[in-house]
């Protein structure tokens, strides 16, 4: 018996009745069944009976457990898989059947038959059947019905709140524990709740129910009720009296603290509110306590809101500088790296990452979310533009009560943090003015910064002035690297002058002017000037003046009508540089321009072309223009010599160097001039002097374009071999100059061959430049030898360098020995080393190294959780699940639908069977009532046959 | 002859009206025919304007008794003879007067008045005109002068040009007889520098025909002028404009009316002109109307093959420039050209990207290198020598040489290495110069594919962002990349690449700006680049 599943598979060969047979025996059914005699006595009979009755369940079990063959069903699998169960292979339809019936049986049978034959539930919970109820009104009606059965019913004496509803807050009860946790215990009179004590009620309600319990004293004697009301009293009595103690102290603190509020709010607040005040309120707050809590609140309410006290900025040490300095410097080189390679700057990838991840990282939303989807973004927004300004006092009113709260400004990045420093500055300076500070320093500078603020005053004040604008003189070089840094800073500045100018004492990196101070003449030339509208009027301020006083002129119209000094001072200043570039046509134009004016006018072009960078970049683009148009109609009309650019070209695409960063991949400026001066070393030809000189000025400011970023300009090289090819003797059996890899413009020049290697070599001057001057060939080969080994230099790692510069080496091997041989020397050296260092860093190239593209694998896919009772697993978890879901309802429906179907056969199959019995059952009845009719038929025609007979008979 | 005289007299005083006077005299009353030799006379008068006044009239003059009749020599010579001998009289009388005429006109040829060339082409034109229709046939004796003084012209104007351009266009016969006489003339002159003329029987008027030596190149040049504005041979169906219409009844068709025959003159006269010497100017004007204006129209295209050979292995310009007619007759007339490929190469010098033939030359080599089946040794070659000729070239010529480059190695994988070799590691280490020989001028022993594009790397950091970020696309994956189109880069030139970095808007709302943390004077050195030398003292 113990594996019923085993046995029919070991004995497989019989026949049904033999299984059933050996079955029975095993369960030892068959054999016990024998013995039981009738003759045994009652208790053996009744042994035996429970015997039976034993094997008669054993019987039951068995055949309940196992079943038949033939009620099995088998789904057959078409892959047979070890150990794999799969579930519905095996059925027993006829037991399940069975089993169904016999719930039908339990459950749809009984119902039917009590049908219309037992009372039903009505459902009269108020409103339930009135359709014009609304669910609120039902459920509000309710309550009230509730709620009035209730206080109908009185819980009188139920102190204790009997529901367990209990009001929340923020998800955390409102309790009285909670309560207390947050500081706001309740100050009572009595030390107990409301409740009376438990034992008090017991022992003194309704006499006390002093039998129940003894109460027993110290003395272990039993007190008596009086002594207990007393004790109970005098306890009372005392706790009072300490709750009374308490309170008083407490009050003394408070007092205590009120006194020292103000100190307090002065260590919060610091230095806003000046002495005066403070007693006034101390006062006020002392005196009339209940009048004044009306500013006593809104003093705390700006504590709360008001940023927490912050200490006062230090000033920095010598290192701080240096290294902010040094900090400033690298992000600037950094800066200038990136363009190089063509990157945007670092401020601009970080906005644009910033925006990335914006895009990327939606903010999941949340319960209290609103449901706008932009939520998240416009919450970093504001917290990004509204940054709370500190709130200012002056003379203890707020004074920026309208600022307060409003949107910051959106400033440069890069002048952020100067800008915050300005502000706090600003405001702790104007602090200390008013509270009366005696700091020597500070008084100076505010009187100083007054000055510069109403510069009018100056032509009055005499005695003053020199020492003002010499003062303004020394700020003024700090003060204009500020405004190159940002413009919006200027117009901040303006808003809000006074501004201090030694803010940018933190800022020692900014460019600053090198000047010699030439006291003398400056004290000769006046200090104030009308700043000039047009370029006659400046013609006139500077007639007759030396360069450096021009410069100083310059640096005085400058620092008079500085931005940061308001007014109309932009527009001016704008004027100014639009004169100076005017003003620097004119110098160049000059028969014999002062090269020594241009010299000390180009530091304030430059950095007044960097303060208005626009403006000057859109006057450099236009002049480059016009430039090219010129160049180009030079070229055209076959006066190739002529197309050379003249001094004020030369003297722009110089400035173009200072005033840009030349080292950027693109440039709106730099690029356009570095193609000029591309075609003018191409297109025009060398014939005379000044040409030769005119393009080896080029070729330095091409030097100086790409000191940093080394690219290579082939144009320079081509004009080098053309130069020294011309310059220098030519070879032998041959008739004009040659260079080996560029073709020569006018190859039969002669005039700048040189012949006399003895004459005494002149250094090479910018009066060079101009047209008619005179130039030995020698200076001309002398810059040439040197720039060549410039640019050797420069290119020393250029994968090429052998192959651009040899070319050179049979040309200047041709210089005979002269005082020239020492820089020709170098140049073949210079190009000689490099050149045999270079094929050691020349690997063959390998542009191509990429990541290579793998080929595709036919190695099955692995899925760690296969399951071969699944049918495939979606990836899309959501999918999966909905898939799941719906496959279940589809499922459960399918069943439903059996069920019902089922049932709907099983009622009809009671029906019939029911209907059938009543038939039967009629039938019986007709018969019956047939029968009797047909009995009493009988008998009365018996009867009547009788009387018939007997009729006859009479 | 009275009146002559007394008019004579008076000829210096003369103007422009009374000029016209005489002629109207002249036409009115027959007594006055006279006044034909006092314009005569009038026409070599100093002032001009009296000159062109008279010259005009008597064309006018004569035109006008051409149509009256009292010219025509068959009337005055057969019909009219017995009866009014002095109308005969006449007539020779002004058939003499009207040779002086056409001698003057010829004269006035080369006449320095624009004006008086055009009427002297004008009415010499007409004269043919006559003579032809008197003829019957065109009067090819005088048209041939015609053309001889015209392109002996010492200042031939330009609206002569004009006009005769245009009669050449308009008459198809005038264009045939001008190809032929033109091609004969040169013909003549070909033979008499060469010396043959012994050998040939020359008459007197041919060697007349011939120009002196020292005349020549204006000669060709004027005749240059004029055969390149002719207009191109056309179908024979669209022929049929003639100077002399030719009586419909002939049954012959003229010679004028074929097209072949055009057609041969065409070929004649072009093959004679190209046998003269020409100046290195004249040769790249003929070379580069050659495959567009020539080549197509020629009878036996073949027969060119000489002089294209001869210029391409001229060297220089004139080399690309016959590239493209020898191009087109390898592709189209069968020619074979041994070492095309050879040649080719040989024409990358260092003048080549630096002439403004350049990219019309990229363009054929384009073409020539476009296809696959081409050795990788010779595509590597000219790669390579491509780049290295880059290295001393304008940024424009850079600018079409990386693309083309670019579809080259992605044309030809196998010279991909070029760009990419990986080194087996005994090798590293072991760097010399580059192994490709640049004045080898064989592709085939240049090395070119044993060595590296370290061209690009140095143009990589070239001063024009364009170029750089051209080189850059190298070193992406090149078989995913599509090929370039080459006409875009083709036809840069400095001032386009200028004006495209003008035109750019500029991304950044201010340019960057210098960092030097001093400012001072221009004419001083500043930051990193201060050194023991300045280059110019202030």
């Amino acid at each position: 018996m113990g594996k019923p599943d085993a046995q029919p598979k070991a004995k497989k060969g019989g026949s049904a009745l033999k299984k059933l047979k050996s079955t029975l025996k095993e369960a030892g059914v068959l054999g016990k069944h024998h013995k039981i005699s009738k003759k045994k006595s009652a208790t053996h009979r009744a042994s035996a009976l429970s015997a039976r009755k034993e094997a008669v369940q054993t019987l039951r079990d068995l055949t309940s457990r196992q079943t038949n063959p033939f009620e099995l069903q088998f789904t057959r699998t078409k892959h047979d898989v070890l150990n794999r169960k799969v579930k519905g292979a095996q059925g027993r339809p006829g037991a399940v059947r069975k089993r169904g019936e016999e719930n039908r049986k339990k459950t749809l049978a009984v119902e039917m038959d009590r049908k219309r034959k037992e009372s039903a539930f009505v459902d009269r919970r108020f409103g339930e059947n009135d359709p014009s109820m609304s669910m609120e009104d039902k459920m509000l009606e309710r309550f009230m019905k509730e709620r009035s059965k209730r206080s109908d019913r009185g819980n009188l004496f139920n102190l204790e709140e009997e529901d367990d509803e209990e009001l929340t807050h923020l998800g955390k009860s409102l309790s009285e524990d909670a309560f207390n946790d947050a500081g706001f215990m309740r100050v009572e009179d009595d030390e107990d709740s409301g409740q009376i004590d438990r034992n008090t009620v017991r022992y003194t309600h309704f006499g006390g129910f002093s039998d129940d319990e003894e109460v027993e004293g110290e003395d272990g004697k039993r007190k008596s009720k009086n002594e207990i009301m007393k004790e109970i009293i005098a306890k009372s009595k005392m706790h009072k009296r300490e709750r009374q103690l308490q309170k008083e102290q407490d009050d003394e603190l408070a007092d205590a603290l009120d006194a020292q509020l103000d100190d307090i709010r002065n260590l919060l607040v610091p230095s806003k509110t000046p002495p005066t005040e403070r007693s006034t309120t101390t006062k006020s707050l002392t005196n009339e306590p209940s009048t004044d809590y009306a500013d006593y609140d809104s003093f705390v309410r700006e504590l709360a809101y008001e940023r927490r006290a912050k200490p006062t900025d230090r000033m920095k040490t010598e290192e701080e500088i240096a290294t902010e300095a040094k900090a400033r410097l690298e992000k600037l080189e950094r800066d200038r790296q990136r363009r190089m390679m063509g990157l945007p700057t670092e401020e601009e990838e970080h906005e644009t990452r910033r925006k990335n991840d914006f895009a990327a990282r939606k903010r999941v939303s949340q319960a209290d979310d609103l449901g706008d989807d932009d939520y998240g973004k416009a919450v970093s927004v504001m917290l990004e533009n509204e940054e709370e300004k500190p709130l200012t006092y002056r003379n203890g009113v707020l004074v920026n009560d309208q600022v307060f709260m409003s949107k910051k400004r959106k400033l440069e990045a890069a002048s952020d943090d100067e800008d915050e420093d300005e502000d706090d500055e600003e405001e702790s300076d104007a602090d200390s003015e008013q509270s009366g500070d005696d700091d020597v320093n500070g008084s100076v500078e505010s009187d100083r910064e007054d000055d510069s603020d109403n510069d009018e005053e100056e032509d009055d004040d005499n005695e003053t002035e020199e020492w003002q604008v010499e003062e303004i003189d020394e700020e003024f070089g700090e003060a204009h690297g500020d405004e190159d840094a940002s413009q919006d800073e200027e117009s901040e500045a303006e808003e809000s002058a006074p501004t201090s100018l030694e803010t940018n004492d933190a800022k020692p990196a900014q460019p600053r002017f090198k000047r010699n101070p030439d006291p003398s003449a400056a004290s000769e030339l006046p200090y104030t000037f009308k700043a000039p509208e047009t370029h006659t009027e400046f013609l006139g301020l500077v007639k007759d003046r030396n360069p450096e006083d021009q410069a100083t002129i310059i640096d005085r119209l400058r620092v008079l009508h500085h931005v940061s000094l308001g007014g109309n001072n932009r527009k001016t200043l704008e004027t100014l540089l639009d004169i100076l570039f005017e003003h620097l046509d004119y110098l160049c134009s000059q028969p014999t321009p002062s090269f020594k004016t241009i010299h000390h006018l180009s530091p304030h072009i430059i950095s007044l072309s960097q303060q208005f960078a626009s403006q000057s970049a859109e006057y450099f683009i236009t002049t480059l223009t016009t430039l090219e148009k010129r160049l180009l109609k030079n070229l055209g009309s076959g006066k190739g010599s002529k197309a050379w650019p003249d001094l004020h070209a030369l003297v722009l695409l110089k400035l173009v160097a200072r005033i840009y960063s030349t080292s950027d991949l693109v440039h709106p400026v730099v690029t356009p001039a570095m193609i000029l001066i591309g075609q003018y070393l191409a297109l025009c030809p060398v014939v005379k002097g000044r040409d030769a000189a005119v393009g080896l000025f080029l070729c330095e400011v091409v030097y100086e374009y790409e000191t940093l970023s080394k690219r290579y300009v082939p144009e320079v090289i081509n004009f080098f071999g053309n130069l020294l090819s011309l310059l220098l003797p030519l070879e032998e059996h041959t008739t004009q100059a040659e260079f080996p890899t560029a073709p020569i413009l006018e190859p039969n020049v002669t005039s700048l061959r040189i012949k006399d290697w003895s004459e005494t070599l002149t250094p090479l001057s910018l009066a060079s430049l101009c047209p008619q001057s005179e130039i030995h060939n020698l200076s001309l080969l002398n810059t040439s030898l040197h720039l060549l080994t410039r640019f050797a230099k420069l290119y020393t790692d250029t994968s090429t360098f052998s192959t651009i510069f040899s070319p050179f080496l049979p040309l200047l091997n041709r210089i005979p020995p002269s005082p020239l041989s020492t820089p020709a020397e170098k140049a073949i050296n210079t190009i000689i080393t490099i050149s045999k260092t270079a094929p050691l860093k020349r690997r063959p190239l390998l542009l191509q190294k990429h990541k290579p593209i793998p080929i595709q694998t036919y190695v099955p896919k692995f899925d760690t959780h296969y399951s071969i009772d699944r049918k495939k697993r979606d990836p899309n978890r959501e999918r999966a699940e909905k898939a799941k879901l719906k496959n279940e309802y589809k499922k459960e429906y399918k069943g439903a639908v059996r069920e019902l179907r089922k049932d709907a056969a099983f009622v009809a199959r009671k029906r019939l069977v029911e209907t059938k019995q009543r038939d039967v059952e009629y039938k019986k009845k007709m018969d019956k009532i047939m029968g009797q009719l047909a009995s009493q038929e009988g008998a009365m025609r018996g009867y009547e046959r009788e009387m018939k007979k007997a009729k006859g008979k009479r | 002859m009275v009146a002559a005289k007394r008019k004579k007299g008076s000829a210096t005083e003369i103007d422009a009206a009374g000029v016209r006077e005489l002629a109207k005299e002249c036409l009115e009353t027959k007594g006055k025919l006279n006044n034909i030799v006092t314009l005569l006379e009038l026409c070599e008068s100093e002032t001009e304007e009296i000159a062109y006044a008279s010259f005009v009239s008597i064309g006018h003059v004569y035109a006008t008794l051409l149509e009256r009749g009292d010219f025509k020599k068959r009337r005055a010579a057969r019909d009219v003879e017995e009866q009014d001998d002095v109308s005969t009289t006449v007539a020779k009388w002004l058939r003499e007067n009207r040779s002086v005429y056409v001698q003057l006109a010829f004269s006035y040829l080369s006449h320095p008045e624009p004006a008086m060339q055009v009427a002297a082409l004008e009415s010499l034109m007409s004269v043919v005109k006559d003579e032809s229709y008197q003829l019957k046939e065109f009067h090819n004796a005088l048209y041939q002068q015609v053309v001889e003084k015209c392109v002996a012209n010492d200042n031939m104007s330009e609206h002569l040009l004009e006009n005769l351009t245009e009669t050449i266009n308009t008459y198809d016969d005038v264009r045939y007889y001008f190809y032929k006489d033109f091609g004969k003339i040169l013909g003549s002159t070909l033979d008499n520098r060469n010396g043959i003329d012994s050998k040939m029987k020359t008459t007197s008027k041919r060697r007349k025909r011939s120009f002196a030596t020292d005349k020549l190149p204006a000669v060709i040049t004027t005749g240059f002028n004029i055969l390149s504005r002719i207009r191109d041979p056309v179908e024979e169906s669209e022929l049929g404009t003639y100077l002399y219409e030719s009586d419909s009844s002939r049954e012959k068709k003229p010679v004028v009316a074929s097209a072949k025959e055009h057609k041969r003159v065409f070929s004649e006269c072009w093959l004679a002109f190209l046998r003269q010497s020409m100046s290195a100017d004249m040769h790249k004007r003929v070379l580069l109307a050659m495959h567009k204006k020539i080549i197509p129209f020629l009878s036996k295209p073949t027969l060119l093959i000489d002089f294209l050979v001869d210029s391409y292995d001229h060297g220089g310009a004139v080399s690309i420039l016959a590239l493209n007619g020898l191009f087109t007759l390898v592709t189209e007339h069968n020619l074979d050209y041994p070492d095309f490929y050879t040649k080719l190469y040989a024409l990358f010098d260092k003048n080549l990207l630096h002439v403004k033939y350049r990219s019309r030359f990229l363009r054929l080599v384009d073409l020539f290198l476009s296809s696959s089946q081409l050795p990788s040794y010779l595509v590597a070659a000219f790669i390579k020598k491509m780049l290295r000729l880059a290295l001393n070239a304008p940024p424009a010529a850079i600018v079409t040489i990386i693309p083309f480059v670019y579809n080259l190695l992605k044309r030809h994988p196998a010279c991909l290495c070029l760009i990419h070799r990986e080194q087996s590691p005994e090798q590293v280490g072991k760097e010399a110069e580059d192994p490709y020989l640049v004045d080898e001028p064989n592709p085939a022993l240049c090395k070119a594919l044993e060595s590296s594009l370290w061209e690009l790397q140095t143009l990589k950091s070239h001063y024009l962002h364009t170029i750089s970020g051209l080189v850059r696309v190298f070193e992406e994956p090149i078989a995913k990349q599509p090929s370039y189109d080459l006409e875009d880069f083709l036809d840069h030139s400095y001032a386009t690449l200028f004006e495209s970095e003008v035109k750019k808007k500029t991304v950044a709302a201010s340019p960057a700006l210098a960092t030097h943390t001093e400012i001072v004077g221009i004419f001083e050195p500043v930051g990193r680049q201060i050194s023991d030398f300045a280059c110019f003292e202030l």
